[in-house]
């Protein structure tokens, strides 16, 4: 991505005269986007209106993470809206769905940064999204494998844990 | 909210907690580090998992199913308190409709939310399997309880007693029926028993149960006496304000009221209801925390062709407001339709009424908000349905079915 001084730069990106801002990470890597874009997130729409000068500051997130967050904003904002029920905004929609699933694969670890950077950053959708692919990805594993994927200490006394398996053996099966 | 700019999450705990200081950002990363390997569900030794803060781990619990929930209980000390929490947090609402022959009314299930997956059994195994269970017949259910009439064969006579469950636990209770010993000048033929369950009250439910005569006369409640109300006919049951709503005609001149009973069932209240005006009362129920009802005027041969919806909007005075109208037309395409065709249930957060029609079988909801009607489904033969709201806390006042 090109580096802007400016927060209020201007592309010719996409054959018209859009407004960017810069956003820099934690690492320093400054990423130039369109405003557009930009103001999915919250917390970067409040940064604008404040003002400021040399791009906005994101301490929390790192380079990468901020990547994917900002192809994920970029791809959101450009869908526009077209008349409901028309064809082209279910392909547009489909389109979306299939953008989001790719994006989405990734490992654990990556998609966690992913959910505190949309966290942080009030990416609604993308925080949505990526609840949902964690979610999906764990509801069928065992409570070991659970404790596994996230590094968590058993912490029930032998006694404990067989009354929890206990009450719980049964329900929905 | 805790921060961490590596992502294969090899920090010891202590960096992992230097790094959700927002005061004190982790060491700049200079170079992404390589992926692990696509595909790979595992995070080994440490994970970023554990740094999501509490309401990250809420959020993706929110979005598991029920059932994961339960197996997830015993993963740790945290998870059991967080997973105890988001259970109570899931408001009894309306799910869908259990429903099946008339003999039992259960084993089957239509989920409003559209998942494939009943969020309960609806065969109701758990009590079914069970050697002392013999036959049961749902009467209701309430905030998540299910009422079943329990009929056992003794020697001499059938003896029938309730059985209160949560199918969401498998938790169930014997409630034994008032006796059904037959005394010749009272004659009771029929028994009838309603849930009062409210979780926001109490985790206790109450259930009242009223015995009448063979022609429909109250002989006997069994959690109160109404000494001065002659009830001689009942319709459906509403809970509003922790009272449990009835219709009933009154003494000589057949005047139709509300009864309302409070749990403890010491007091009762009438509420009148303005029949010329407003017809027949259909059915009661409970919605965003108003009693409404749904009514309709009848020709002479006893059809209706359009049904009113109400809700008593102030308790106090007893000021009805009408809230809809909609014509069978529009609700079930038939030009008109009878009481039978009872409106199923009240959407309890939204303007949303059930109904169901007995000649073309179809399922219907009605929004009072965008006046749109949806068929959701067409059941097969005269079919009693309930309306079911689960709720997934367990309850002292129950027991574990094994």
């Amino acid at each position: 991505m090109a580096a802007a001084d400016s927060c209020d730069g201007i592309s010719t990106s996409g054959g018209g005269w859009e407004k960017t801002v810069t956003l820099v990470s934690s690492d320093d890597a400054r990423f130039e986007v369109r405003e557009a874009a930009a103001s999915l997130s919250q917390t970067v729409r409040r940064m604008i209106r404040a003002g400021g000068d040399g791009g906005i500051p994101l301490p929390k997130v790192d380079a990468r993470t901020l990547s994917t967050v900002l192809e994920y904003c970029n791809k959101h904002a450009a869908v526009p809206a077209p008349a409901p029920e028309s064809s082209s905004a279910e392909a547009a929609a489909v389109d979306l769905e299939w953008f989001d699933k790719e994006l989405m694969h990734v490992d654990l670890a990556t998609l966690c940064s992913l959910i505190r950077a949309a966290d942080y950053l009030e990416v609604a959708g993308l925080l949505d999204l990526t609840c949902k692919t964690v979610a999906d990805m764990i509801k069928s594993k065992t409570a070991e494998e659970i404790r596994q994927m996230f590094g968590i200490q058993n912490d029930f006394t032998p006694e404990e844990e067989e009354q929890l398996s206990r009450e719980n053996a049964g329900v929905f099966e | 909210m805790g921060l961490q700019a590596t992502e294969q999450g090899s920090h010891p705990p202590a960096a992992a907690a230097a790094a959700a200081d927002p005061d004190h950002p982790p060491p700049r990363q200079l170079a992404a580090p390589p992926s692990p390997p696509a595909g790979g569900d595992g995070c080994p030794e440490g994970s970023t998992a554990a740094v999501l803060p509490d309401d990250i781990l809420l959020e993706i619990l929110s979005r598991l199913p029920v059932k994961a929930l339960f197996r997830f209980k015993c993963i740790s000390r945290a998870w059991f308190g967080f997973i105890t929490e988001r259970l109570r947090k899931i408001p009894p609402t309306l799910q869908g409709f259990l429903y099946g022959p008339t003999n039992k009314n259960y084993g089957h299930f239509f989920n409003l939310l559209g998942r494939s997956v009943p969020p309960v059994d609806p065969s109701f195994a758990f009590l079914t399997k069970l050697p002392e269970i013999e036959r049961i017949i749902l009467m209701g259910s309430c905030n998540g309880l299910v009422l079943f009439l329990h009929s056992r064969r003794s020697e001499a006579h059938e003896r029938e007693d309730y059985i209160v469950c949560n199918p969401a636990t498998k938790e169930w209770v014997l409630v034994p029926g008032t006796g059904t010993q037959c005394d010749n000048e009272l004659n009771y033929s029929v028994t009838a028993g309603y849930l009062i369950f409210d979780p926001a009250v109490s985790s206790g439910f109450k259930l009242v149960q009223f015995m009448f005569g063979t022609n429909m006369t109250l002989l006997q409640v069994h959690t109160y006496s109404s000494e001065n109300v002659s009830i001689q006919t009942w319709v459906f049951s509403a809970i509003v304000n922790g009272m449990l709503h009835l219709v009933a005609r009154l003494g000589s001149d057949y005047q139709v009221v509300i009864v309302a009973v409070d749990e403890e069932g010491g007091k009762h209240r009438i509420i009148s209801w303005p029949e010329e005006e407003r017809g027949l009362l259909v059915q009661l129920g409970q919605s965003q925390g108003l009693l409404h009802c749904t009514s309709g005027h009848r020709d002479d041969l006893g059809y209706m062709t359009e049904l009113s919806i109400s809700a008593l909007e102030d308790y106090g005075t007893e000021q009805w407001i009408l809230k809809d109208s909609v014509s069978c037309l529009q609700l079930f395409g038939e030009v008109n339709c009878c009481i039978a065709d009872s409106t199923v249930a009240f959407h309890p957060d939204h303007n949303l009424v059930f109904f169901f029609h007995l000649w073309n079988r179809k399922l219907v909801s009605y929004d009072m908000d965008s006046k749109e009607v949806t068929t959701l489904c067409r059941l097969g033969g005269w079919i009693p349905i309930t309306p079911y709201f689960p709720y997934f806390v367990e309850s002292s006042a129950l027991v574990k079915s094994h």
